[in-house]
């Protein structure tokens, strides 16, 4: 008799356990194909170990839906007030039906990722394409639809979508709050499983500690909360929303802050930024048209093994299409760090990083120098904590640590290697007339 | 727009709201953000999707991530249980100063909406904003078929509580395009 279940082993999790309609979707083409999407992009040339791929991760995020929705969908763990909301809770047909189709979600979130993640993404596909739109359109392809009618009961491939994105990236789909509370499970800023699993990994393979935190204990105390009163009756305020129970809100800290450190030492080290750009340079040089394909079988056929052979040959060859910065990726000559936002700067200035790297441009010519700039992705910090006395809490009320999470602001400013000295001079020289000038309207 | 003319607006609504007597927590700059694109035409480039308390968005959210990093918005927590205020930082006042021009530019959009939030709850506002969101994607409709769709959008939120979101949406509409 054939196997309903299947496990396999992961250095994260230790043991992965899935159904054999799951084990379909990671042997179906598209999903084996993020077997060679790095997670982290070039960063294994700054961190050797980063050379993990979407694939696990994937698996891992599948591992974690499954746990958390068994928590917060616990008899035992929901009010009469959350089970009203939500009557799917505790309907008995529909609470395993939602169960897979979270996990299913959760298992395809990154299918339509791009060759090294979220490197080349913005600038690499026509515009209103994105990874998420693109994860749609292979959940909604006939492969997959295949997949989805086999099962008793069928998927309906939109849920599968809606929660897989989240309903930032899926705007023409409607969202109930049921659907907005799972997918919030899957991608959420606070939460989501997303996050905790490649905190998790991306701790452990890059060798930096200070991703870890208790997620065993996190889940476990994940719940569906009323959200927190604001001064004053204001009954629309009990809508429910993911928090966590008293006990878990250390563990809620500990993710909040692991997520500050890996953000700020990891995800954008300078020279891991630099990289990218680098690649970037190089895809849009070496790429047909200078943009990735949005067709699901063309981009099937990109990976970052191609992309990699590629720069190997292209370094070689001065002739070759994308050299010069597959030049500098290989032979580690990239472009070195001129500036990096500073609070004084962009309290005179607020668009100070756009004001240096435009009069850089003007003085050192427009290929010596790149700039990156990221815009925080928010992790909110007001969530709902369960209290002993049945009320919640906004956790902002309870927790001193969590009031003091700096938000990561990056804004990195390259220059050409061999003209870092004189830029450098020109920066300490001029440096406060550009911020001025710049700030004048 | 650039990012600094965006502080300038931000920081001063947020200023203005207060003022009105509004808690300003984060879903109430959120729906009034909204009422500055979409009633105002201020042109901010955010772009709202229907969520939990009605028209959302996550860029903004960003945006109000970012000028907290930048120290031109703080978030002033609150006593237990209370979720936290959001206020200007002292320091978006040089900002506007610098910036005097875009905020003339956009000065009476910022009161007008500061004047229809005033000190409404989250409650209120999630039923305004979710009436002129409904009225936009369906331009035409008649107000009993907006209060249906809202309705069956937001189940907690009554056909008569729609109904009456809708007329208000319908004045303010009105009122803002006979001042045109």
């Amino acid at each position: 008799m054939a196997k309903g279940s299947h496990e396999i082993r992961d250095a994260i999790h230790v043991f992965i356990r899935y159904s054999s309609h799951e084990r379909r979707v990671i042997d179906s083409l598209p999903f084996q194909r993020l077997r060679s999407i790095h997670q982290l992009a070039l960063s294994f040339l700054v961190y050797p170990g980063a050379t993990h791929k979407r694939f696990e991760h994937s698996l891992g995020v599948m591992e974690l839906a499954g746990r958390a929705f068994d928590v917060v969908t616990a008899q035992d763990n929901v009010t009469d007030v959350i089970r009203k909301s939500f009557p799917e809770i505790g309907d008995l047909q529909a609470r395993p039906y939602w169960r897979t189709v979270l996990r299913m979600a959760a298992l395809c979130h990154d299918i339509g990722h791009l060759p090294f993640s979220h490197a080349a993404e913005k600038e690499l596909l026509p515009t209103g394409w994105t990874h998420e739109r693109l994860t749609k359109e292979f959940i909604l392809s006939s492969e997959m639809q295949e997949i989805w009618k086999s099962m008793t009961p069928p998927l309906r491939a939109d849920d599968v979508a809606r929660l897989a994105v989240g309903p930032d990236k899926a705007k023409e789909l409607e969202f109930t709050q049921w659907h907005e509370l799972l997918s919030e499970l899957i991608v959420g800023d606070a939460f989501g499983v997303d996050r905790i699993d490649y905190l998790l990994r991306d701790s452990l393979h890059t060798g930096v500690g200070y991703g870890r935190f208790d997620h065993h204990r996190l889940i476990d105390t994940l719940r569906i909360l009323p959200q927190a009163p604001l001064a004053g009756p204001d009954p629309s305020t009990e809508t429910p929303a993911l928090g966590v129970e008293r006990g878990g809100i250390h563990s809620a800290e500990a993710l909040l802050w692991a997520r500050y450190f890996m953000y700020s030492q990891v995800y954008f080290h300078h020279v891991r930024c630099i990289y990218n750009i680098h690649l970037r340079d190089f895809l849009a040089d070496w790429l047909p048209g200078g943009q990735l394909p949005v067709a699901l079988e063309a981009l099937a056929e990109i990976t970052d093994d191609e992309a990699l052979a590629a720069i190997r040959v292209a370094a070689k060859s001065p002739s070759a299409k994308g050299h010069e910065p597959a030049r500098r990726i290989v032979k580690r000559e990239h472009f070195k760090l001129l500036y990096e936002r500073q609070p004084a700067d962009v309290a005179k200035n607020p668009d100070a990083g756009e004001a240096i790297s435009t009069a850089a441009r003007a003085e050192f010519g427009a290929d010596n120098v790149r700039r990156e700039r990221y815009k925080p992705k928010g992790a909110p910090l007001d969530f709902p904590v369960g209290g002993a006395d049945g009320r919640s809490a906004s956790s902002i009320s309870i927790s001193e640590t969590l009031q003091k999470i700096p938000v990561v602001n990056i804004d990195y400013v390259f220059i050409e290697p061999t003209l870092r000295e004189k830029a450098e001079v020109w920066l300490a020289k001029n440096r406060d007339d550009i911020l001025e000038a710049s700030a004048k309207e | 727009m650039t990012y600094t003319e965006r502080v300038v607006i931000l920081s001063e609504l947020a200023e203005r709201l207060r003022a009105k007597g509004s808690w300003c927590g984060e879903t109430h700059l959120q729906k009034s953000v909204y009422l500055l694109q979409h009633v105002e035409k201020v042109p901010l480039g955010f772009e709202f999707v229907l969520y939990r308390h009605g028209p959302f968005s996550f860029d903004l959210r960003e945006e109000l991530s970012a000028m907290r990093g930048d120290g031109f918005l703080r978030v002033e927590p609150q006593s237990y249980p209370y979720g936290p205020r959001l206020m200007a930082d002292p320091s978006s006042a040089a900002v506007r100063s610098a910036h005097a021009g875009a905020l003339r530019r956009y000065e009476k959009n910022i009161e007008a909406v500061a004047d229809i939030v005033g000190a409404k709850g989250v409650a209120d506002l999630e039923k305004l904003a979710t009436a002129l969101f409904v009225s936009e994607s369906a331009p035409g409709a008649s107000a009993e078929i907006r209060a249906v769709r809202i309705n069956e959008m937001k189940p907690h939120v009554s056909y008569d509580d729609a109904l009456a979101a809708v007329s208000a949406v319908d004045d303010i509409l009105l009122r803002c395009s006979s001042q045109e």
